[in-house]
């Protein structure tokens, strides 16, 4: 039996992990504990991995851990250790925050928690916020969104139905049931598929106040579905889905650090999308939803985006593009480059659409009421 | 001699036969040990309680770090069946779970037709079912329950990641016209995902978590050893320091896991080489670099520089 000083413990720690983003319910507390049952809790190494692998359930949330666990329980004789609550919102219930709130609390932290990518300081060392992990939970929940809800085609496997086509395997193994005779006819229709999500982001200079987000986004939409295709642009595109999938955010954070030059320079969103329809024209097809995130400031040729953009329209299922400056009170879409793809657009929305919980099914209610799908 | 023999059969015998979910920590690294499985003492910890509370275990981690050998080698330790499913896009039910046998019940109403029977509820009976994996490893008769091996479970779809929340939790399958089937013992359930994609929050929640990633040097020799036979000690440093420098020092898109370090160990093996030389890497490179734009970056100076290394930390 677990002393209950232990129990107070492991009590106290959890919610440490909670107020810290950790995604933790009854069911982990009780593992915990069943867990420590079995082993020698006064060995550290033993303690410390049973606690981890029933409590910290993400490869990315385990440096953080390991960050907490050290804190927690290097204070054995202090009643209340002092270990600092990371993420005040979180811990207060987390209502009520917005992308703006998380942008400014990531400014204004000083911790210095994870080495990773500064696009304007290549060698310098840039936090990634613990807000983030609350963050890239709704921004995760938002892509799945984009990814399913979005209106598509049909795919190829089939679901039943009360309409579409007779399922003649479903009405062979129904008329079995009873005495084998044809009683009635069993329907289905295609399943509708996922759309394959293709994710530009522009990284330019502009771009700069928005970087945090900026890099979430790009993380996010690489690793939360395997089907997704993510490019950053400027004056030139480069696809980064592949260097960073499957990475801890620490390791993607540093690849794209080294690897990607192109972050922090000009605009020119119409060569970056001509090279995209040259280089990559078989990811656009009409089950692909274009996402764009950029402010549409383009020092490019207009005409070739115009063109660029009408072609990649008639190939996709559709466009959407997502602006930080759309985010302000009394934004007009009045720059050369926004007003030149509007009308390909299905939807043109802020950039917190995509950070706030629910986001993207609000734009989507949106986009139906006005008849725009 | 007879009596050493006898011995050997006892401690053997002691081993494979224990209750997997008795077992004492030592006794599990040894019984892993002793089917050339050389593990960590985190990962044994976190097997150890995966075991005992009955949870499952998902490993997530580099391809080729040994995630699937853990549950193989798990079924050869414990002298278990070792039931694998592995996941695909589009993976559903019916290739999870079962099928009915068509075919044997249309041949068995025409029997029973042509001797004037009519069909009954027999046709579908357990005799007609044809049992994929997940109804395999809850029907299990034996009293030694089976390691349930789901490979790759990031490469089915959502919805079937959604069905195993509810097969993991109660370790029961429900067919309509035959009723539920529950374990009588759970399986020992391994999971295994690459992280080509997020896995949900409910997934995790269910299971015990343990991130393999690459070994220390010291582990990745002493796996060697296990694993190539013959293999010149002097040559297995040369080869572990070698591809930890392309894991650390190149910024490669898929790093050499532990598969490729064994194959390459027994490529150089076959090849009687006896040192690291950069013609020798070049020509034996693909068992490592298994991308095309790696292979340009390990090319050429680069890759001199990089068996100089691994050559001169090793001596």
């Amino acid at each position: 039996m677990i002393a209950s000083i232990i129990r107070r413990r492991i009590a106290e720690f959890c919610a440490l992990l909670r107020a810290n983003g950790f995604s933790i319910g009854m069911s982990e507390v009780i593992d915990c504990v069943s867990a420590l049952e079995y082993i020698d809790v006064l060995d550290r190494e033993e303690f410390r991995q049973t606690l981890m692998c029933t409590l910290a359930k993400k490869a990315e949330q385990i440096p953080l851990f390991l960050y907490l666990f050290e804190s927690f329980f290097s204070n054995p004789n202090k009643e209340n250790p002092q270990i600092p609550l990371l993420n005040q919102g979180a811990a207060s219930g987390g209502a009520g925050y917005t992308p703006s709130t998380l942008l400014q609390r990531s400014q204004i932290s000083a911790q210095n928690w994870f080495k990773a990518y500064s696009p304007n300081h290549l060698e310098s060392e840039r936090r990634i916020t613990l807000e983030g992990v609350k963050h890239r939970y709704v921004l995760r929940r938002n892509i799945r969104t984009l990814e399913r809800a979005y209106p598509k085609l049909g795919g190829r496997r089939r679901r039943s139905s009360v309409k579409g086509e007779v399922d003649l395997r479903s009405t062979l193994r129904s008329s079995l049931r009873g005495s084998g005779d044809l009683r009635s006819l069993r329907w289905s229709e295609r399943k509708p598929a996922k759309n394959r999500l293709l994710v530009l982001v522009d990284v330019s200079g502009s771009m700069d106040s928005a970087t945090q987000s900026l890099l979430e986004l790009v993380y996010v939409a690489s690793n939360v579905t395997h089907t997704s295709s993510v490019f950053c642009f400027s004056t030139t595109i480069r696809r980064v889905d592949n260097l960073i999938r499957g990475k801890t955010p620490q390791e993607a954070a540093r690849i794209i650090g080294s690897q990607l030059s192109i972050w922090g320079s000009g605009t020119r969103i119409g060569d970056s999308l001509s090279s995209l329809l040259s280089e990559f024209s078989h990811l656009l097809d009409p089950s692909t939803l274009v996402v764009i995130i950029s402010d549409g400031w383009d020092l490019g040729d207009v005409v070739g985006l115009r063109e660029s953009i009408s072609e990649i329209r008639a190939r996709v299922g559709g466009i959407l593009w997502f602006n930080p400056l759309a985010d302000t009170e009394g934004y007009q879409p009045l720059t050369a480059g926004i007003s030149t793809v509007l009308p390909y657009l299905d939807a043109l929305a802020g950039l917190s659409c995509l950070f706030e919980p629910r986001g993207v099914m609000r734009l989507l209610a949106k986009i139906r009421a006005s008849g725009g799908v | 001699m007879c009596y050493v023999f006898v011995w050997v059969l006892a401690v053997v015998g002691a081993v494979f036969e224990v209750d997997e979910r008795a077992v004492s920590r030592e006794m599990l690294k040894s019984a892993l040990n002793s089917v050339g499985y050389i593990a960590d003492d985190a990962l044994i910890t976190t097997l150890y309680l995966s075991l005992r509370l009955g949870k499952p275990l998902l490993l997530e981690g580099e391809p080729g770090c040994g995630k699937t050998e853990l549950a193989k080698s798990l079924s050869h330790a414990f002298n278990r069946e070792l039931i694998r499913l592995q996941c695909y896009e589009g993976l559903d039910s019916s290739s999870a779970i079962y099928e009915w046998d068509y075919l044997r019940q249309l041949l068995k109403i025409r029997m029973l037709e042509a001797s004037g029977s009519i069909p009954d509820s027999e046709i579908f009976s357990e005799r007609f079912i044809l049992k994929r994996p997940l109804l395999r490893a809850v029907t299990h008769g034996d009293s030694k329950p089976p390691v349930l091996l789901i490979d790759e479970v990031d490469r089915a779809d959502e919805e079937f990641e959604g069905f195993l929340l509810e097969f993991l939790a109660e370790f029961q399958v429900t067919i309509p016209e035959l009723g539920s089937f529950k374990a009588k013992k759970p399986p020992i359930v391994v999971i295994t995902s690459n992280q080509t994609r997020e896995l949900g929050d409910g997934l995790r929640r269910r299971c015990l978590y343990y991130y393999v990633s690459f070994p220390t040097p010291e582990r990745e020799l002493e796996i060697l050893s296990v694993k190539v036979r013959g293999l010149d000690e002097a040559l297995a440093r040369q080869i572990v320091g070698f591809v930890r420098v392309l894991r650390e020092e190149f910024d490669l898109v898929k790093k050499p896991g532990v598969a490729e370090t064994i194959d390459w160990a027994r490529a150089l093996l076959s090849l009687d080489a006896k040192t690291l030389d950069p013609q020798l890497v070049r020509q034996t490179l693909s068992c490592l670099i298994k991308d095309s734009s790696d292979t340009l970056k390990v090319d050429g100076d680069a890759l001199k520089r990089a068996v100089e290394n691994a050559t001169a930390k090793t001596s």
